[in-house]
């Protein structure tokens, strides 16, 4: 792990955590918009999306979306209407395994983090410019 | 050593242009976020100085023009798009803070030369 | 930027007694010698200020941090150098106008 001079180093890991809460950003509101859909193109429910965070490498360093991955819980069953054509044998129909509860609380870590990673670009940027007063 | 920092001055001059020059490629980019098929551009200079001053006089600094140019190095969307907020935030900070740097260089060796020239008392 | 510095400062000080020679040329020689040194000094810290200038405007390095404490450092010894300057042309003025 080496410590160098790239002071633009703070910048660029400020901005891959920009990018890694704004994909996080991206993941919770696909959950949310479709909790309710029963059909995700193949016939089974909409089944939740995860985010992987990843930090780029030993030491001080960014952060990445390492991949999403598929939550593989159980789908929720609800008692269907009689008649409804989604119902399966039992009048049972699959939800997506999407909680909003735990789907807000994401979006609200992943607004902090986003917010602190711009306030690290704001205040670094102010950080630099004082040192220039020295040249004044 | 008049005329070394004349140097100085003439590169630190280039370098001013090539930032002002790089904010309009970096605002472009902000404005085509969601052009289909648009390419991030960026400017080459500092290579290009660096080679001016390497090869010791044959290419004048001030000549230097700052050239536009697609480093095609980020992730391409769906659309054919390569343009990320975060990423072009994140360099128009970098390119604010080495404006501000080579104004204030500048700014010091304009006060440099003019002390030399004047005495007071 | 040419620092018209003559480190000889004889030319200042033109009647020196006999008696007092040995003593004043030694001084003369001393204080010749240190702004001498503080010349090279200068030169030394803005020759390494200005390629520190070189390498963050041709992208070798980012550290703008370096480049400013470099290029203060350089600037406070040349202030310095302008201070004496100015302080002896002012005391050679003086000596000017006095009436011998």
């Amino acid at each position: 792990m080496e410590i160098d001079g790239n002071m633009f180093g703070a910048i660029d890991i400020a901005v891959s955590g920009l990018k890694a809460y704004g994909k996080q950003m991206e993941v919770v509101s696909s959950n949310i918009a479709n909790a309710r859909t029963t059909d995700a193109g193949d016939g089974q429910p909409y089944r939740r999306l995860e985010a992987i965070f990843k930090a780029k490498e030993d030491g001080a360093s960014g952060v990445e979306i390492s991949e999403l991955v598929r939550d593989m819980g159980d789908f929720q069953k609800i008692l269907a209407n009689p008649g409804d054509p989604r119902a399966d044998a039992d009048g049972y129909i699959s939800m997506p395994n999407v909680q909003l509860p735990v789907e807000l609380i994401n979006l609200n870590i992943a607004s902090r983090a986003y917010q602190a990673n711009a306030a690290i670009l704001k205040r670094y940027q102010k950080m630099v410019e004082s040192s220039l007063e020295l040249l004044k | 050593m008049a005329g070394h920092d004349m140097n100085i001055m003439n590169y630190l001059e280039a370098g001013l242009k090539a930032e002002s020059t790089r904010q309009k490629a970096i605002a472009n980019n902000i404005a085509n976020v969601n052009t289909p098929g648009y390419r991030r551009s960026d400017i080459r200079f500092e290579e290009l100085l660096a080679k001016a001053i390497g090869s010791k006089g044959e290419i004048e600094p001030s000549e230097l023009e700052p050239e536009f140019y697609q480093p095609k190095t980020t992730q391409v969307k769906a659309n054919g798009n390569d343009v990320a907020m975060d990423t072009e935030v994140g360099e128009l900070v970098k390119n604010s803070l080495r404006y501000k740097t080579y104004i204030q260089l500048l700014k010091k060796k304009y006060r440099q030369m003019e002390m030399a020239i004047k005495v007071q008392g | 930027m040419a620092v018209n510095f003559n480190p000889d400062v004889s030319s200042i000080f033109p009647n020196i007694e006999a008696g007092k020679a040995a003593d004043s040329t030694e001084a003369k020689v001393n204080f010749g010698k240190a702004i001498a040194k503080s010349l090279n000094k200068v030169n030394e810290l803005h020759d390494k200020a200005d390629a520190s200038i070189v390498e963050l405007l041709s992208g070798k390095s980012q550290d703008i941090n370096s480049v400013v404490a470099s290029v203060a450092k350089a600037d406070m010894s040349f202030k310095l150098l302008v201070g004496v300057r100015d302080k002896l042309v002012a005391a050679y003025k003086e000596t000017m106008k006095m009436q011998i």
